[in-house]
């Protein structure tokens, strides 16, 4: 079957071309290749080069009509936002909305993951698509029944409340990519210590998580990503109490102007963070933003 | 024990019961809100019950069928991503030596803030002193910031999202492509097939299923847009780039008709079902469940 098909591959196109056309249009190609991965690579980061760059500048230096390159540095936009301005106590909602998204996924998430993976559990097809659905509707489908129940609750304008908000999404990440980790530490090890006479609590708890701690603390900083980066909930749930970073924002774009020196200063305040815990997990990254589904 | 259809619930009690009170209980209430006439700013929707009349209005709903559209324009990002994301992974695949420099950086428009993302764009593209914006003026390409121009800030949108989310294509489509097995490609070279035809016969066809994958994560992302197009637009000018997830928003959150924005917020739901079903089904073999 596979012979049919390559042989008739060859007979459509032989390769004729002449050794030494072919080399230098290899050599041609090589370069293209090379100035296009160069190529993207710039693109990729100047536009928010220039942005981290802008909250350094004076106001003038900002709206210069020249792109300014050189220019004197200031740290005026950072005391604005953060000493005079309220964003040092948005930067800590932030701070304390993630790290309690993290807890209440992992706590609630990790066992789940596990027997997803170990145990015959009924109905888990339906009960992971509906996990998913969790990732794929829109923000706003989660935030409009959240707020009617939220406002019942007392929980609206409050931390707890949007860390509640980020378990939606996060909860899915964890579940599913948990699962696809678990799925690769081999079962021999769970009857090793079922044999042992481990309960399959202390199975989990003294021999799973051990093995597994590199594959929970990539997803625990993932988890705290997507919440750090998270902008609709906090928004529209988060009132002034539990206002993260991003979602103080478009405080700044107002109808009398838009305060560009503030916020490409929070930008860069906002930004320092998710790109160093990014690098720390880019093996489980491409894995993390496909639920699991492939492996980078 | 391990086979018990039930013993595995145990461990899910914990999950089920937040999922109960983040997921199911607010969505009970939303569906039961749809049905009524319920408004924080018409004092003539008090919640009275007024049956599927919300889910009527919608479906002949002027405005839903416009941010519709908008919604359908900007899914032209996905073509563009998937080849520009493909062409940019097969360059790398050639160049493996310089992965482990480039892909540190190109993985930042993916992972920043989606907030800072649209800032990013907003600011690049003023056309009085962003450095993209001013290059297309000087072009004369455009006259004033593309964001700002009714008929250029959709495409503005999309060139955002395009810078956003190619890396992440081409990060997927490369780690695919690095997985094949050697032996069709060596198989094919011995048969003397040319470049382009084991591009087309050979690699097309394995991509296929990682393709299918990437389609469904982009078209979710692209049905969820929000953060980018509300720090950089706001939906405007007019309702140029009110997508439906701004036009939910501005429903039930500017205008407060939290009845008639139920109804519509159901709508997205359906959606978004649909996808997640068949996202379910065709990742089922490589997640094993």
């Amino acid at each position: 079957m596979r012979e049919d098909t390559t042989l008739r591959v060859a007979l459509e196109k032989p390769a004729v071309v002449p050794a030494v056309a072919y080399r230098r249009m290899q050599k041609l190609l090589s370069t293209f290749r090379i100035a296009s991965i160069l190529g993207a690579t710039v693109v990729s980061a100047v536009p928010f080069l220039w942005l981290v760059v802008t909250g350094f500048k004076y106001r003038t230096d900002i709206m210069s009509p020249v792109p300014r390159l050189f220019f004197t540095p200031t740290l005026s936009n950072f005391h604005e936002a953060f000493i005079e301005g309220a964003f040092l106590r948005y930067l800590w909602n932030s701070l304390v909305v993630a790290l309690g998204t993290v807890a209440l996924c992992l706590v609630t998430g990790v066992p789940a993951a596990y027997a997803f993976s170990r145990f015959r559990v009924f109905g888990a097809k339906h009960l992971f698509f509906f996990i998913l659905t969790t990732r794929m509707a829109p923000g706003v489908a989660f935030a409009l029944p959240l707020y009617i129940l939220f406002d019942k609750l007392r929980l609206l304008g409050s931390i707890p409340g949007v860390v509640l908000a980020h378990t939606t999404f996060n909860l899915a990440l964890v579940i599913y990519l948990m699962k696809a980790l678990f799925d690769e530490v081999p079962r021999e090890i769970d009857h090793a210590a079922l044999v042992d006479g481990y309960s399959e609590w202390e199975t989990f708890t003294r021999v799973i998580v051990p093995v597994a701690k590199p594959a929970i603390a990539a997803t625990a900083l993932l988890a705290f990503i997507f919440s750090w980066n998270e902008f609709l909930f906090a928004l529209i749930l988060g009132g002034e109490a539990g206002r993260t970073l991003p979602a103080a924002f478009p405080g700044l774009v107002t109808a009398l102007g838009t305060y560009w020196g503030q916020l490409a200063a929070a930008s860069a305040v906002v930004s320092i963070p998710v790109i160093v815990l990014a690098t720390l997990v880019q093996g489980y990254l491409v894995r993390g933003l496909t639920l699991g589904a492939v492996k980078g | 024990m391990r086979n018990a259809p039930w013993g595995g619930y145990r461990w899910l009690i914990p999950v089920l019961a937040l999922i109960a009170v983040i997921e199911l209980i607010p969505f009970a209430i939303m569906t039961w809100y749809s049905v009524l006439g319920l408004s924080y700013t018409d004092p003539t929707l008090k919640g009275q019950y007024v049956g599927l009349d919300n889910y009527r209005q919608a479906l002949g709903d002027p405005e839903l069928g416009h941010s519709l559209l908008v919604t359908a324009k900007v899914m032209l990002a996905l073509p563009l991503e998937f080849a520009l994301g493909l062409g940019l992974a097969l360059a790398l695949s050639q160049h493996l030596t310089l992965k482990k420099y480039v892909l540190p950086i190109m993985v930042i428009p993916m992972i920043l803030p989606p907030v800072v993302v649209g800032l990013a764009g907003a600011l690049n593209l003023n056309a009085d002193f962003g450095l993209i914006g001013i290059a297309l003026r000087q072009l004369g390409w455009v006259s004033t910031t593309p964001l700002g121009d009714y008929r250029l800030a959709l495409p503005a949108i999309i060139l955002v999202d395009v810078w956003q989310w190619t890396p992440f294509l081409s990060l997927i489509f490369l780690a695919a492509l690095l997985s094949f097995p050697k032996e069709p490609y060596e198989a094919a070279r011995v048969d003397g097939a040319s470049s382009w035809q084991i591009f087309r016969r050979v690699t097309l066809p394995l991509m296929r299923p990682i393709f299918v994958v990437a389609f469904l994560l982009r078209f979710t992302d692209l049905f969820k847009i929000f953060d980018t197009i509300f720090i950089m637009t706001g939906g405007g000018p007019g309702a140029a780039t009110e997508v439906l997830n701004l036009l939910a928003y501005k429903i039930n959150f500017r205008f407060w008709n939290i009845g008639y924005g139920a109804a519509v917020v159901m709508l997205l739901y359906i959606v978004s079902f649909l996808v997640s079903f068949i996202f379910v089904k065709v990742t089922a073999p490589v997640r094993g469940t």
